[in-house]
């Protein structure tokens, strides 16, 4: 055991304790960061910001929110909005942050893929990443699901029938996720279950590995450069700061971090309180009604280009529900369909920029035809997306070999 | 420079992708419409446009309405009249609420004007007022719609425009505290459902989930919106649909303004923030670049 004397502070206290140096020192003002990043490195610390406000707003949500069909609706839609003081702002936080958090782990993402972030030692780095993505998926789908209206209620009915398409055990594994015949009040329950507690304590694991996971390969840098993080750390704590190729976590990469936390939290709240009709669909504020299905049904936003690749392909919905389960779970393996070693920008690489620009695009068609009804041209387009996404995946080792043995390098 | 540059980029893609998921699919889904007809246009020759006498007027309601209506029936009267069926509406506020130009052909053909005649095909019974069809002529209509408007009061609250125009068939149960202040639906909706196939939904929320545009076309010709909708037609104002759709934002909206006012002040401190943090980290940067 160490030896204990006598504090001559509170912090010299703790630190014979609990070495806070030390942890200060690993965790913050000698944890190193590339220098040359751009705004676009902000993005994992606004997610930690968005995932605190909803975990936070959540909190005094849940103080109020009733689990039950016959409550739910009331509960949320008159006690919190009117007779809560503020709830109408917790609530527009938790929903605009809902939606917000997908905007920002689709450029997160996408971010990744641009400056091939996930390769060359980072690929737990993507591969948790990931694994948060689709967590956060489910947590959005069973929170969704709560206030009880008429989209909480009929995209619960199809997302749960999706699982009937498994083959042999379908209808079981239906039964079983509802825990009912149909979609009632023992589902309502158990997905709140899920949305309060399981999926929220799993993220929060998640995220800690997630941050682990930097430790070892480091962030990656605007352009693809390795570095030695020792000796330019060296070079830093020598006083060669305009030298050194690093920074550390405190001040200097948080610094930046917090001036672009403040710009889109400007901008958050005017979402938040002036134009939320994007994240709170209007048509879930009328009360679930089994027996009148609404004109369109469809998923929010960040969903729409998975659920384009379900319907896409028209002809067989069994193919159709195959592609979505692949559609959903492709990304997982990014990092080994990327064949070539080069970490480098997109723009350096222009096969592989071309690619990423088909992508991109591709997923935004997908997005926005994916909400529009299965009518007419739409379907066509739908199913090309659809096939073009499919086959991005397809090609992009055969695109990423090519580009080593053409020595791009 | 570069990263505006990215920004920019960034904020065309997320534009385009907030253009396809909200405008185009709203426009998609909700093709325009007709602008609303506060003239009944579609009535012309139900209307009556004749000079009315409110004195002989005044007689002719005596006569032939005041057996099912009354000018002013406590609610609490109205609710208990109405346990075993329809007791028909005030006449006091008709004058204010609806159009001459509803009100007269309303008084000619009830089954028309209310757009109800393809429903009640068969069993026009069931609506007491279709009865009233071809028994009064021009100028005895004129002449009662000059009684209803020398009654009508000059000015009504949002609320009480509401309790009169809807409250016979909608409950707005988030109006008091747990209803208990609540308007209450005035017919049993046991005979809503036999008479328009359908209960009348509460509407404390209906003001979020169809916006304001959609319904103020709605209330004006709700068979414009939904064909084979449940909902007659009412013929309210201009004014008095405007009073309504009021009523049902203070409602299902119950914060907007403080939503508001407190919104401005949060992006404010926000930009305040950004503005300090900025300086901050130029403070900081300034001895690594």
């Amino acid at each position: 055991m160490a030896e204990i004397k006598k504090a001559n502070g509170l912090i010299d206290w703790l630190d014979q304790r609990l070495a806070v140096r030390s942890l200060t020192k690993v965790l913050m003002t000698e944890y190193w960061i590339p220098k040359n990043i751009n705004f676009l490195w902000a993005m994992g610390v606004l997610l930690l910001v968005l995932f605190s406000m909803l975990f936070i707003s959540g909190l005094f949500l849940l103080m109020y929110y009733k689990p039950d069909v016959n409550l739910a609706f009331d509960s949320v839609n008159y006690t919190i909005m009117t007779e809560v003081a503020y709830g109408w702002l917790w609530r527009n936080i938790h929903a605009v942050s809902a939606s917000m958090v997908f905007l920002i782990i689709y450029i997160h993402m996408f971010v990744g893929i641009y400056y091939g972030s996930y390769k060359q030692g980072r690929e737990m780095i993507w591969i948790t990443g990931m694994l948060l993505f689709v967590l956060f998926s489910a947590e959005a789908f069973s929170g969704y699901m709560l206030p009880w209206g008429q989209m909480s209620y009929w995209a619960a009915v199809v997302i749960t029938n999706l699982f009937g398409g498994i083959p042999f055990i379908g209808p079981d594994i239906v039964e079983w996720i509802r825990g009912d015949y149909s979609v009632a009040d023992a589902t309502l329950t158990r997905f709140f279950m899920l949305h309060v507690c399981l999926l929220p304590v799993l993220i929060m694991a998640v995220i800690a590995i997630h941050f682990y996971s930097l430790r070892i390969p480091h962030v990656n840098n605007a352009e693809g450069e390795k570095l030695d993080f020792e000796a330019e750390a060296q070079k830093y704590l020598e006083g060669k700061k305009k030298e050194s190729k690093v920074i550390p976590f405190w001040p200097a990469f948080l610094s930046k971090d917090i001036f672009v936390i403040f710009v889109f939290l400007a901008l958050f709240f005017y979402l938040a309180c002036f134009n939320f009709n994007f994240a709170l669909d209007p048509i879930n504020f009328d009360p679930a009604n089994n027996l009148k299905t609404p004109a369109h049904i469809y998923p929010e936003w960040y969903f729409l280009w998975s659920y384009e690749v379900l319907r896409g392909f028209f002809f067989s919905s069994s193919f159709g529900l195959a592609m979505f389960g692949l559609a959903n779970v492709i990304f997982f393996i990014l990092p080994f369909l990327d064949r070539s070693p080069v970490v480098a920008p997109a723009h350096k690489r222009p096969a592989f920029f071309a690619w990423f620009a088909v992508l991109l695009i591709d997923m935004i068609v997908l997005t926005i035809y994916g909400k529009l009804p299965p009518e007419g041209i739409n379907v066509w387009i739908g199913c090309i997306a659809s096939s073009v996404f499919i086959a991005l995946f397809i090609i992009l080792p055969l695109i990423t070999k090519n580009e080593k043995a053409g020595g791009n390098q | 420079m570069k990263e505006i540059k990215i920004l920019a980029i960034l904020a065309v893609i997320v534009g385009v992708i907030y253009w396809g998921v909200e405008p185009l699919a709203h426009s998609v889904f909700h093709p325009p419409k007709a602008p609303a007809d506060y003239q009944f246009s579609d009535l012309k020759d139900l209307q009556v446009s004749l000079q009315g006498n409110a004195e002989k007027g005044k007689t002719l309601v005596e006569e032939n309405c005041a057996g099912c209506h009354n000018t002013k029936t406590p609610e609490n009267e109205l609710k208990a009249r109405n346990a075993n069926g329809v007791m028909g509406p005030d006449l006091d506020t008709m004058g204010y609420l609806y159009a001459p130009e509803f009100l007269s052909a309303f008084l000619k053909d009830p089954l028309k004007a209310t757009l109800l005649q393809e429903k009640l095909k068969g069993k026009e019974d069931l609506y007491q007022m279709s009865a009233l069809a071809g028994s009064l002529d021009d100028q005895q209509i004129a002449d009662i719609i000059a009684y209803l408007t020398s009654i009508a009061p000059k000015t009504m609250g949002d609320r009480e425009v509401f309790v009169d125009a809807c409250s016979r068939c909608h409950d707005i149960k988030y109006d008091g505290i747990n209803g208990v202040k609540g308007i209450k639906v005035a017919t049993p909706s046991n005979f809503l459902q036999e008479y328009l196939g359908a209960p009348a939904p509460d509407l404390s929320t209906m003001f979020r989930s169809k916006g304001e545009h959609y319904l103020a076309l709605f209330i004006n010709d709700p068979q414009k919106m939904l064909p084979g909708a449940s909902m007659p037609r009412i013929g309210l104002t201009k004014q008095a649909e405007a009073q309504v759709i009021a009523y049902m934002e203070s409602i299902a909206d119950a914060k907007k303004q403080e939503r508001e006012s407190l919104g401005v002040k949060i992006i404010l401190f926000c930009i305040v923030m950004a503005f300090i943090a900025y300086l901050w980290k130029r403070k900081i940067w300034k001895d690594l670049h």
